[in-house]
């Protein structure tokens, strides 16, 4: 049995791969760094962090041709977005402008729609509403750590919520093998390296 | 769900190699070591950690990186660091080094305010924190950098709302009036900023028991609160804090 | 014709390996012995290394449960049962003398009562710290000059030797002798000894201070000189009577060798910390530092309740190369908080910057125009440190570039 070998997309601002690398190594999984198109095949699984906005997000991957590289690789491999790794899954993002995403789930992200300030900036529990793999041994109580102005709407592929100021939007989606979560679980203790592991045992 | 509670945050003051702690910006007496009370405080379940080099601008010298990684090294909370940032360069490397967010006051405030917005594009404004040094005047607040000794020209309220429009995330409040004396929040201050400001801010500097906190919390309700002397010389401990807060809120 | 000379200081400027300080640094002269013409006794750096790094090894050593033992002793000794005043201690209200102070009567059971010389120009900051002393629960005895006579004797001593200083150290260093002489107070307790300077090191196992900073023999008048000047020439030239000049001028030797006086130094007896000072003061009274970094320095807390000391420090920098920068470097070097290079950077930074913020108070208190202090500083300095580039002085061997 090999060491699943994870793959962490590096494109643009290099934002917070260093500290999904460093979650990812305490899970025992190897991992190492996608910066051109062909890194992609070296690794079985893909995490995609996002760190910036929306439209330099989705520039960085259009500059490097990863654009089509990343979709092609989450037609079969399992991929974890994280952040705005989430929210570029998206068909369109409205960060500063219309941007399209990758388009691999339907929604689109917009302002967060609430009363409270923002960024939505700490510790929150979650709502688990349809079952999925990474959320094995999650509890109710669990918190996981956000830090996002925009939120991803969307109604289909939606597998937790989570709640801001009595605002409730979307904070993990599935759709096959690929996986997105709002928060970052590489900043939530246990409970978030409990997600990476879980992801990284599929 | 997700009923209100203010981020425990911790704040390391880190002067070369060493954690200090000094009192109304001033004295570098010695705490601890930088990894050893990231790991303590991590552990004893502070949400968060600030870890400030308050020296990098005032020596003028660069940031020691590789200290960095080290105390980040084993921390899965979100860690904030600032001290000496001038460029966005600095920040990228920064966030190779361990760093979620990165913390800003001195260049922005004395020399180029354009660092904020430049920072704010590429990283995101949750990422872009920053540090406010108040120290009161006549009946006003005035900005200082450089670990709270060189006045700016920038009135508290401006300096609040520009720091807001050049798109920072986050702001930390702290007062040159209270900071390490243990003798309890500056509510005017607080207050000042809190009613204007349309993001997060993390209030510091005066806390030494916890009726501190708890009136704090009680009259603000601030998104995050900032400890550094109460912990670091065992006042409190963070578990009861968390404790006392839980109660005080239900 | 120049008024003051150039000090007699070693040609060849050399910096001490371990902190901020060179060997321009002069000895601690006998100030009533000073004349324009003296040439100075200098602070020497030996094998690299200055006489206070010397002997801030030398501390290391020291055993200080001992060193307690004594002032125990010393204090058991004086103390006065009956709650009457027993230790004078001299200050200002500066960090120092709030530890010393509140040490002695909390830590060492002793009834202190405190001594000032009033401030030439009392900053706000001095005014708070000095608030903040008495209200730790002391009496003070304060002594106001006569202002007259004290402005234009520091006048004087700024025209003749660019040290307007002089005549606050040398009225401040009688002050509490002759107070003593007066109470029935036999201890007056002084902070830091000249050792923590490197000055004097010849005393640096002595507690007690040397009576030739107040003293001389047969008080013969005509053997003084302040502000530089012989006490005949202030007397017949500016009219000044013995009472005028009775602060200033010192006592008679004699009379202190008889009697039970004692002038002792805290620093001998507990290992003394500049930087834990300002810690203590702020921790155990309402001390506070400065609203900002006092000019030509970076740090908040240390001389900055006379507005001369601003003069000073700049003074002390065009004719010596050192200035308030170096000193606070050096000091905290010293103490263990900041390295070398960290002090460098300091003192590159900050170091000799002009005194603007209280140029023009002390202007009118020396009743002197702009114009004559430029000439008066530029004049005092030496030509083996300074250079003119582009019409701004520059030192010909800065620090940051040995």
């Amino acid at each position: 049995m090999h060491l699943p070998n994870i793959g962490v997309v590096n494109v643009g601002s290099s934002g917070n791969v260093f500290n999904v690398i460093k979650s990812i190594r305490y899970t025992g999984a190897t991992c190492g760094l996608i910066k051109q198109e062909d890194d992609f095949s070296k690794y079985d699984k893909i995490i995609f962090p996002g760190v910036g906005s929306f439209p330099y997000v989705m520039d960085a991957l259009r500059n490097n041709n990863f654009h089509h590289a990343l979709i092609e690789s989450m037609k079969c491999k399992p991929t974890l977005g994280i952040c705005l790794g989430l929210q570029v899954l998206c068909g369109v993002g409205h960060e500063f402008q219309e941007v399209s995403g990758l388009n691999i789930i339907r929604g689109e992200v917009r302002k967060l729609n609430c009363s409270g300030v923002v960024p939505n900036m700490g510790f929150r529990t979650i709502e688990i509403v349809k079952d999925s793999p990474i959320f094995k041994g999650i509890s109710e109580n669990d918190e996981f750590y956000f830090m996002h102005s925009y939120e991803v709407i969307n109604h289909t592929e939606t597998i937790a919520i989570s709640t801001y100021n009595n605002h409730s939007y979307v904070c993990a989606i599935q759709k096959d093998h690929v996986f997105g979560v709002q928060f970052h679980p590489e900043k939530s203790r246990e409970p978030g390296l409990r997600i990476i592991q879980n992801f990284i045992d599929l | 769900m997700n009923s209100y509670k203010p981020r425990i945050i911790v704040k390391l003051e880190i002067q070369s190699n060493h954690v200090v702690k000094p009192i109304y910006f001033e004295g570098l007496r010695r705490v601890g070591m930088p990894h050893e009370m990231a790991q303590k405080y991590f552990s004893d379940g502070a949400d968060e950690l600030i870890y400030i080099d308050i020296v990098a601008s005032l020596y003028q010298r660069g940031i020691d990186y590789e200290q960095i990684k080290r105390a980040s090294d084993n921390i899965y909370i979100p860690l904030t660091v600032g001290g000496g940032i001038r460029t966005v360069d600095d920040c990228h490397r920064l966030f190779d080094s361990g760093a979620d967010k990165v913390c800003i006051n001195t260049h922005a405030l004395q020399s180029d305010s354009t660092l904020i917005d430049n920072a704010a594009q590429i990283f995101g404004s949750q990422a872009v924190v920053v540090n406010i040094e108040a120290k009161s005047r006549a009946d006003t607040w005035r900005c200082y950098s450089d670990n709270g000794r060189i006045p700016s020209s920038k009135d508290l309220v401006d300096w609040v709302d520009e720091v807001e429009g050049r798109g920072a995330g986050e702001i930390i409040l702290q007062s040159i009036d209270r900071d390490g004396s243990r003798k309890g929040f500056d509510f005017n201050l607080i207050s000042k900023v809190i009613e204007r400001s349309h993001i997060p801010v993390i209030i510091g500097s005066g806390a030494g028991n916890i009726s501190h906190i708890i009136d704090v919390v009680k009259e603000f309700n601030p998104h995050g609160i900032a400890l550094s002397s109460v912990l670091h010389y065992n006042k409190l401990k963070i578990p009861s804090i968390i404790e006392s807060i839980r109660n005080a809120l239900t | 014709m120049k008024k003051y000379g150039k000090y007699g200081l070693p040609l060849k400027v050399e910096f001490c390996s371990k902190c901020t300080s060179s060997n321009q640094r002069p000895n601690s002269a006998y100030e009533f012995k000073q004349t324009s013409s003296d040439k100075k006794e200098f602070v020497p750096v030996t094998s690299g290394v200055c006489k206070a790094c010397e002997y801030v090894e030398t501390k290391k050593a020291i055993d200080w449960a001992e060193r307690e033992k004594e002032l125990k002793e010393l204090c058991d000794k004086h103390r006065k049962d009956d709650g009457r005043f027993d230790v004078l201690v001299p200050g200002s209200g500066g960090k120092d003398s709030i530890y010393v102070a509140n040490e002695l009567k909390n830590k060492y059971g002793m009834h202190p009562v405190l001594t000032t010389w009033a401030p030439n120009m009392q900053t706000s900051q001095g005014i708070q710290n000095f608030n903040a002393w008495l209200d730790m629960g002391f009496a003070n005895y304060m002594v106001y000059q006569n202002k007259q006579v004290h402005r234009l004797l520091t006048k004087l001593a700024f025209e003749e030797l660019c040290h307007p200083f002089q005549p606050f150290i040398i009225g401040q260093k009688n002050m509490a002798p002759k107070l003593a002489s007066q109470l029935d107070i036999d201890l007056i307790m002084f902070g830091e000894h000249d050792a923590e300077f490197g000055v004097n090191m010849d005393r640096m196992n002595i507690p007690t201070m040397d009576l030739g900073f107040f003293t001389v023999d047969n008080n013969d008048i005509s053997q003084i000189y302040l502000s530089g000047l012989p006490v005949t020439e202030l007397i017949d030239k500016y009219g000044l009577s013995l009472s005028d000049l009775e602060a200033y001028l010192p006592l008679d030797r004699e009379k202190f060798e008889g009697n039970n006086k004692e002038f002792h130094f805290y620093s001998y007896y507990k290992k003394w910390n500049f930087h834990d000072n300002y810690y203590y003061a702020v921790e155990n009274s309402n001390f506070l530092p400065a609203s900002k970094r006092l000019e030509g320095s970076y740090d908040k807390y240390a001389s900055m309740d006379d507005k001369i000391d601003w003069l000073h420090f700049y003074t002390f920098y065009t004719k010596f190369g050192i200035g308030r920068a170096t000193a606070a470097s050096f000091q905290e070097i010293r103490a263990g908080v900041i390295t070398r290079d960290e002090g460098i950077a300091l003192v590159k930074r900050f170091d000799g910057e002009f005194p603007a913020q209280y140029l023009k108070d002390c202007l009118e208190y020396l009743d002197i125009t702009e114009q004559k202090f430029y000439d008066i500083t530029d004049e005092s300095r030496p030509d083996h440190l300074w250079k003119k580039e582009h019409g701004e002085w520059k030192l010909r061997q800065p620090i940051w570039k040995a």
